[in-house]
């Protein structure tokens, strides 16, 4: 099927195996394939800008698409003639930001684009100068210019309601723009990228492909291990490296935990924002166990450090393995515990039923990842469509739920937490004797590698280009609330001022994933501060 | 109904917080705290400061006083304990310590000198003594003549005697 239409259309197919198709489109034609592979159903994963020109010619940008029927990836790469490429995004809402990224970093520019505005550089960045080209210096400073004033229209009938980018009711510095008339929300827009910390150029200019697992991890500080999983499986995966079974299944057990610790951190938060207090200790208290657990595990609480390419660094003991199992037994008790108790609140329902609704139709047409997908009845989970670590030797459930909701996305993460428990009972049960790293390997130049897991907000996509003497090329990170972020402006509108906090959680933004380097009061053009990344955000990231 | 339920939970709980700072608090085995090296069984090959991420540790040599220093900053450390992994005489352990905030800049400093070897024909310091001995143990006898040349020195001499064999032991 996919095939079929990559054919029609003239497109060279690089690699084809179980899991990944690497073709190269022409120019003209890229507009047609993202439109027949968005209708086969195929989503929007993420987009590539690279700058070739130290492996063979100018500049491509690579559009991934996962296909969930056939279970494989798509990889389409683009070469641009002039520095141009056709712009998807009038066919695919999903590319619009990847492309404005490649627009900004790589200095491409999309023909048709209809917002071609900046997403990422900040406002005071000079023109022209585009920070992932392979000329530019990884510790370049370029002087800031001033940056362009802009109009705002006024409406008499609405009033403004800047949200941040620093602002009580946010965690970290994002920025909100909600137009209000009287206490209902017209229009919600967003402004992100504040906290972009050049991940990107630091791996490829000063880090060795052994040394990335552990950048990768501090992508976030929530779910970091299934960011340093799915760029040790792009290695993997581009390197052709087996990886032993024992490996395999640590590596599932982690990111279950770590997938328990995020969505009872979640509820948490959500509670709090709700009013509910002592749903929030709770919740944190449970969460507590699994903290202690990763600690015992891999000797921190939370970085776990336990990937490398080719398998794991520490082994699991038969007297660790009864301590997890204790930890777990108790915990899902008292999660159930705690949780049936809330589902029978009716004033805590009422603030979540109906509330920051995202129908099916738009979720898919931004490529929407996650327990928020499977909130507005999208059944898509790559532990399911695209196996990876153990997942494919073990029986789990992927809740569904259709209204679209708050309740909803609740509801799907409380599910999912049950069917952790059972996934980490399954782990330890068949854990199997071995190996739990192979280091016998050799990384090729300029492989391409493609790794994806389900991290607890939703598919977290690393692409990966290897390069000679055990660097790598080109590596992006895309986190799932990239591609979640859009929908907030569809669930926001409609709906009520004092609805917008538990909205905007309800997706579990996690912004800084998001961002991946100044730091800029983008309203009134001030900036805030100048000087060394670090001491900036001491004193104003918090 | 469901909130009074909630109260009689937290009462059968009671306190879960520790009494941290004002208690001391365990870390479990196999934690991974404040890497510390020992200055005796270092030899300084670089192995860890090869596979540092954040670069934290960093090796260099003061040619002039002929010594090696290996600088380790505790400021940039993230404790990942790679340099346990690579260290071949395990001379640097991660510790269970993690009150590391401090008023001087000083004490996250650690700095291990050692003493280098002169090249026998260039006199030019090459690596460290230990280093040298270290790497003997795994030369045939034959090789161990050259363990004192550096690095150019020795594949001048190699050469030399490579042609002399091949010119039926004339000098060409």
């Amino acid at each position: 099927m996919i095939l079929d239409i990559l054919r029609k259309n003239d497109a060279e197919v690089i690699r084809h195996d179980e899991r990944l198709i690497i073709t190269s489109v022409p120019n003209e034609k890229l507009e047609e394939v993202a439109k027949e592979l968005f209708s086969a159903n195929c989503y929007y994963a993420t987009g590539v800008g690279v700058d070739e020109r130290g492996m063979s010619q100018g500049f491509a940008i690579y559009h991934i698409f996962n296909s969930e029927n056939e279970g494989k990836y798509i990889v389409i790469k683009t070469f641009a003639r002039n520095l141009t490429i056709p712009s998807i995004t009038p066919v695919i809402e999903g590319a619009n930001w990847a492309e404005r990224e490649a627009m900004d970093m790589i200095g491409i520019k999309f023909d048709g684009h209809p917002e071609p505005e900046r997403l990422i550089l900040p406002d005071d960045w000079p023109e022209g100068l585009h920070p992932l080209r392979k000329d530019f210096p990884y510790n370049k400073r370029p002087p800031s210019i001033k940056p362009k004033s802009r109009v705002k229209k006024k409406d008499p009938n609405t009033i403004e309601v800047p949200v941040g980018p620093y602002h009580p009711a946010l965690h970290e510095p994002e920025s909100f723009e909600l137009y209000i008339k009287g206490e209902e929300i017209v229009e919600a827009k967003y402004k992100g990228f504040h906290v972009h910390r050049g991940m990107e150029k630091l791996a490829e200019s000063r880090m060795t492909i052994n040394q990335i697992p552990f950048l990768a991890e501090r992508i976030c500080g929530i779910c970091g291990f299934t960011h340093s999983c799915a760029y040790c499986q792009a290695v993997e995966d581009a390197a052709k490296i087996d990886v032993p079974e024992r490996a395999l299944y640590i590596r599932t057990l982690l990111l279950e935990i770590e997938r328990i610790h995020s969505h009872l951190l979640w509820f948490g938060v959500v509670f709090h924002l709700l009013g509910f207090e002592s749903g929030f200790m709770h919740t944190w208290r449970i969460r507590e166990d699994f903290m202690n657990l990763a600690e015992i595990l891999t000797g921190n609480r939370k970085t776990y450090g336990m990937n490398l390419i080719g398998g794991v660094r520490r082994a699991i003991d038969e007297s660790k393995k009864r301590k997890v199992m204790r930890i777990v037994e108790g915990s899902k008790r008292d999660t159930v515990e705690i949780f049936d108790n809330v589902m029978g609140m009716r004033e805590l329902l009422n603030r979540m039923e109906n509330v920051g609704v995202l129908p099916k139709k738009e979720a898919r047409g931004i490529g929407v990842v996650g327990p928020t997908a499977r909130g507005s009845g999208i059944d898509t989970d790559v532990r399911i469509d695209h196996p990876y670590a153990a997942y494919g030797e073990l029986e789990f459930k992927v809740p569904v739920y259709k209204t679209g909701d708050v309740l909803s996305r609740v509801l799907v993460r409380y599910e999912e937490v049950l069917e952790s428990f059972w996934i980490i009972e399954q782990v330890l049960d068949q854990l199997p004797q071995g190996d739990i790293i192979n280091e016998n390997y050799k990384i090729p130049e300029f492989a391409i590698g493609l790794g994806a897991t389900e991290a607890p907000r939703g598919e977290d996509v690393h692409f990966l280009i290897t390069e000679r003497e055990n660097k790598v090329y080109r590596w992006h990170p895309r986190a799932p609330t990239y591609n979640n972020l859009p929908a907030l402006p569809i669930m926001l509108v409609g709906e009520k001022l004092a609805d917008a906090p538990v909205i905007i959680g309800s997706i579990d933004p996690c912004f800084s994933c998001t961002d991946h380097v100044s730091i800029i009061d983008a309203e009134r053009g001030k900036i805030l501060w100048k000087g060394p990344l670090n001491e900036g955000v001491r004193t104003w990231g918090g | 109904m469901g909130r009074l339920r909630l109260i009689g939970k937290a009462i059968s709980i009671g306190r879960v917080t520790e009494k941290y700072p004002f208690a001391p608090i365990e870390v479990p085995e196999g934690f991974r705290g404040k890497p510390v090296i020992n200055p005796d069984e270092c030899i300084g090959c670089s192995a860890c400061a090869n596979a540092c991420p954040p670069q934290a540790l960093q090796v260099y040599d003061d040619l002039k006083r002929g010594i090696r220093v290996i600088h380790f900053f505790l400021g940039r450390c993230i404790f990942c304990a790679r340099c346990q992994d690579v260290c071949p005489t395990d001379a640097i352990r991660l510790t269970k310590e993690f009150e590391l905030a401090t008023l001087s800049e000083e004490d996250l400093h650690q700095v291990v000198e050692l003493q280098m070897v002169r090249c026998k024909e260039c006199g030019r310091p090459f690596d460290t003594f230990r280093h040298v001995i270290y790497l003997a143990k795994e030369l045939p006898p034959e090789q161990r003549t050259m363990m004192f040349l550096c690095p150019e020195c020795r594949a001048k001499k190699a050469s030399k005697i490579i042609s002399f064999a091949k010119g039926g032991g004339k000098i060409v």
